[in-house]
């Protein structure tokens, strides 16, 4: 890391934002320690306990899930385990982390735990919180990657497990996002606190409260450093363990099957022959290649992930209250239009990957590549986005005119944002693979092409969403007599001329640059 | 077959990034229905070489021409070359038998004509059997074998491949060689790079040595061991170890072999400390896989 400038200076980039962060927690506990201080002793201990069991899971849940995804999977693995044991590797593995919380739980701790022991006027909270935050790490950070390590061994010696790794994540994204947008958080804690709260780890509490004088047990203060001793000693038996279970490990090996996609793929083939009379072959074969990849590596279309996420709120509000508004079609309009150009033809020469030297020797890749990745979008996302904006705005208070302009705004956003996108993302490819799981890499556009097309594709959808908001439109009805549907059908009209416009010089700049690309 | 141009001719082919100099002046022919066989140490400039005669990369100087065809016009010679990367152009989530397909689209042949070629070309690689499992579960030899065939589906005139051996067991490697001398009994010519001594000494009708973006020898397999006026039993690897020895150029005139490229090798060549060589072929500026499963361990 030493030598490596980028690296270092994302780190104080990372230690001057969260420098705001730091001096807040620190006043925070100052604060806390002057209202503690004050307090009537009863429930204040009650709450310290509480605080440092949500606090014990947070360093689980959160160490765990670092060590699932970044900790187990060192680079030159094998490379590793021949150097060192796996006793060595893990302890080496779980020390580093250590290091990694340590260099902000115990600056901004030190800091906090001063700022509390000043606020409350007793100095013994100092040692006594610092011990406190020391024995929360040290137990927390192992506990996380035990329990890491029980999921990657399950998943290395289950068949169905590694089948269905990838259905497993989507369906857990689901939930976390279901989580956040619902605030659903506190029961999904709540069970695992009442679990903990009766075991020493709500001890911490009573530890990090002595000196404070608000009826912390010192027998219990005790019982938490003993029971950390306890627990790392056995901690440490079973890391090493699962370690070599997990990396010694004769996991199941999952074969793509011959017949596994043999019905799908002929119903491509079926698609393609479709296509095939409307289209060059050379834009149905990348048509076809882009759903097959897409299909059997759904991570690799992960930006479409954000115009979903944008889309949950508006439905789980929709769901909440029964009732759809006149939002909620606008919101399927936007997102459909920005997953459409997302998916496939943001990247146009990076996602040929490997295979970019060949595509490039090929007939007319300029043609093939950015008409077939624009086709690949338009044709899976458009119906859909169509669909969902129509089905929406029939169930919103929109009239039947509204709706129809609505659709035809939909219908062609989502069929042309992927012209969009090409220009764009042929700007700025990324070759690379990125890390878009804890197992895989996937060649995804760059964020910076997503940021800009992003903020286009809002530009160019603006017109149709403020034509079509109740607001604007019953204000320009009522300032001007216009009818509401003149008013949305002209948004319609701006959106449409725009994109088009805006599309068909992106494909020509995408275009000219594949034609023209060199590999230097 | 008798033609008015060269199957490959270069003219002061040069290739500099930025201050470093990957190919310095460049001049060799290569005939039609030849195999030419082109040799060099890691970093002589082999492949950026072969991405100028592609098309691929831009020279940065001088010219080159596939079959009378300037490859600055990669309209004009895409159809008439195939070319096999060192890293196997494939996407991880297709089958063999889908990846072929794919680049037989993209060359517009028609569907009728992949299919049979396909099956024809996977039978002979003893590809058949696995054509319909993904490339992910495929070892090494098995993505250079589809990447073999995707370079020839589409029967160019003249084959660039580079390292077409690379990962292929001995069977698979003898059809390589088989199918190469077949290309050229029907007229097609082959620029093959490899390092592979013995690869070249079998097939290769002419020979270069590329040092340091300089071609210090050329000749037939004879010749070179010829030029050598050492004692009988010299080989191409003694050729390609005196040639491409710490001192390049004195190794060469050791050779009694004239410059094959008079003027880069005088001016570059001898002025550079061998100390001074960097890996200029810029490997690591080709794409990577597509989509690469990591190890789940």
């Amino acid at each position: 890391m030493k030598e490596n400038t980028t690296q270092l200076l994302a780190l104080a980039f990372a230690a001057v934002m969260s420098l705001p962060f730091s001096v807040g927690i620190v006043f925070a506990a100052y604060l806390a320690g002057g209202f503690v201080a004050g307090s009537q002793a009863e429930p204040v201990i009650e709450w310290a306990r509480v605080a440092f069991v949500y606090g014990w899971i947070f360093v689980v849940g959160f160490g765990g899930y670092r060590a699932y995804a970044v900790a187990l999977r060192p680079d030159n693995l094998d490379g590793l385990l021949t150097t060192v044991s796996h006793r060595d590797l893990i302890g080496g593995l779980v020390l580093t982390e250590f290091v990694l919380w340590s260099a902000f739980s115990l600056t901004v701790g030190s800091a906090a735990t001063v700022a509390f022991a000043v606020g409350a006027g007793s100095l013994l909270t100092i040692p006594a919180l610092l011990l406190t935050l020391c024995l929360l790490l040290v137990t927390g950070i192992p506990a996380g990657f035990i329990v890491a390590l029980a999921v990657r061994n399950a998943g290395v010696r289950s068949r169905l497990l590694s089948r269905l790794r990838t259905l497993f994540f989507v369906l857990l994204g689901i939930g976390y996002f279901a989580l956040i947008f619902t605030n659903a958080f506190a029961s999904v804690l709540e069970p695992i606190y009442r679990v903990l709260a009766p075991t020493p780890i709500s001890w911490f509490g009573d530890l990090a409260a002595i000196g404070l004088g608000i009826g912390a047990s010192s027998l219990r203060a005790i019982g938490a450093v003993v029971f950390s001793v306890v627990f790392v000693v056995a901690a440490i038996v079973l890391l090493f363990r699962f370690a070599e279970w997990l990396w010694y490990a004769d996991g199941v090996h999952i074969v793509h099957e011959p017949g596994q996609n043999v019905n799908r793929s002929s119903r491509l083939g079926a698609l393609s022959r479709i296509f095939s009379r409307v289209f060059s072959q050379p834009v149905v074969g990348v048509v076809a290649v882009d759903w097959k990849r897409a299909r059997r590596s759904p991570l690799s279309l992960s930006f479409a992930l954000y115009p979903l996420i944008v889309l949950a709120g508006p439905i789980v509000t929709a769901v909440q209250t029964g009732e759809i508004g006149t939002g909620l079609p606008l919101w399927v309009l936007i997102s459909g239009t920005w997953i459409a150009g997302s998916v496939f033809a943001l990247n146009v020469l990076g996602q040929e990957g490997a295979a970019l030297p060949i595509t490039l020797l090929s007939k007319a890749p300029e043609r093939s590549l950015v008409i077939g990745h624009v086709l690949s979008g338009a044709l899976l996302i458009a119906p859909a986005t169509v669909a969902g904006t129509v089905i929406a705005g029939v169930l919103s208070p929109h009239s039947v005119p509204i709706v129809a302009s609505l659709g035809v705004s939909a219908l062609v956003l989502s069929a042309v944002s992927g012209a969009v996108a090409t220009g764009i993302g042929v700007g700025f490819p990324r070759f690379e693979a990125v890390s878009v799981s804890r197992s895989t890499k996937a060649i995804v556009p760059s964020i910076f092409a997503f940021i800009i097309y992003s903020v286009v594709v809002l530009i160019v959808t603006l017109p149709t969403v403020v034509a079509h908001s109740s607001i604007v439109s019953h204000a320009l009805t009522s300032v001007v007599s216009v009818e509401p549907f003149l008013v949305g059908l002209s948004g319609t009209i701006v959106s449409t001329v725009f994109v088009c416009l805006v599309g068909a010089a992106s494909m020509y700049i995408a275009r000219d640059r594949v034609n023209g690309y060199r590999l230097e | 077959m008798t033609r008015d141009t060269d199957a490959i001719k270069t003219r002061s082919l040069t290739k500099q990034f930025g201050t470093e100099t990957a190919v310095d002046g460049l001049n060799l022919t290569v005939e039609h229905g030849t195999v030419y066989g082109f040799l060099g140490p890691n970093g002589a400039g082999k492949t950026t070489t072969m991405r100028m005669l592609t098309s691929l990369t831009q020279p940065s100087n001088g010219e080159a021409w596939i079959d009378g065809a300037p490859v600055s016009d990669r309209d004009a010679i895409r159809s008439s070359i195939g070319y096999l990367p060192e890293e196997p152009p494939v996407f991880d989530e297709l089958t063999g038998r889908e990846q072929l397909e794919y680049f037989g689209r993209l060359r517009d042949l028609p569907a009728a004509e992949i299919e049979s070629r396909i099956e024809g070309w996977l039978e002979r690689f003893d590809l058949a059997d696995d054509a319909d499992k993904r490339i992910d579960d495929y070892s090494k030899g098995m993505r250079q074998k589809i990447g073999l065939i995707q370079a020839l589906l589409h029967e160019p005139d003249v084959v660039f491949l580079d390292e077409p051996t690379s990962g292929l067991d001995p069977r698979a490697a003898r059809t390589v060689l088989n199918v190469i001398a077949e290309l050229t009994d029907s007229g097609h010519t082959v620029f093959l790079s490899t390092h592979i001594l013995s690869v070249v000494e079998e097939l290769a009708d002419v020979v270069g040595v590329l040092y340091e973006g300089n071609l210090v020898t050329e000749g037939s397999p004879t010749e070179l061991t010829e030029r050598m006026e050492a004692e009988e039993g010299t080989t191409l690897e003694d050729v390609f170890l005196s040639v491409t020895a710490e001192r390049g150029p004195v190794a060469a005139e050791n050779t009694g072999d004239p410059p094959a490229n008079q003027g880069g090798r005088e001016t570059a060549v001898a002025e550079q400390d061998s100390e001074q060589h960097t890996d200029t072929d810029r490997e690591e500026t080709e794409p990577t896989s597509s989509d690469a499963r990591v190890e789940d361990r």
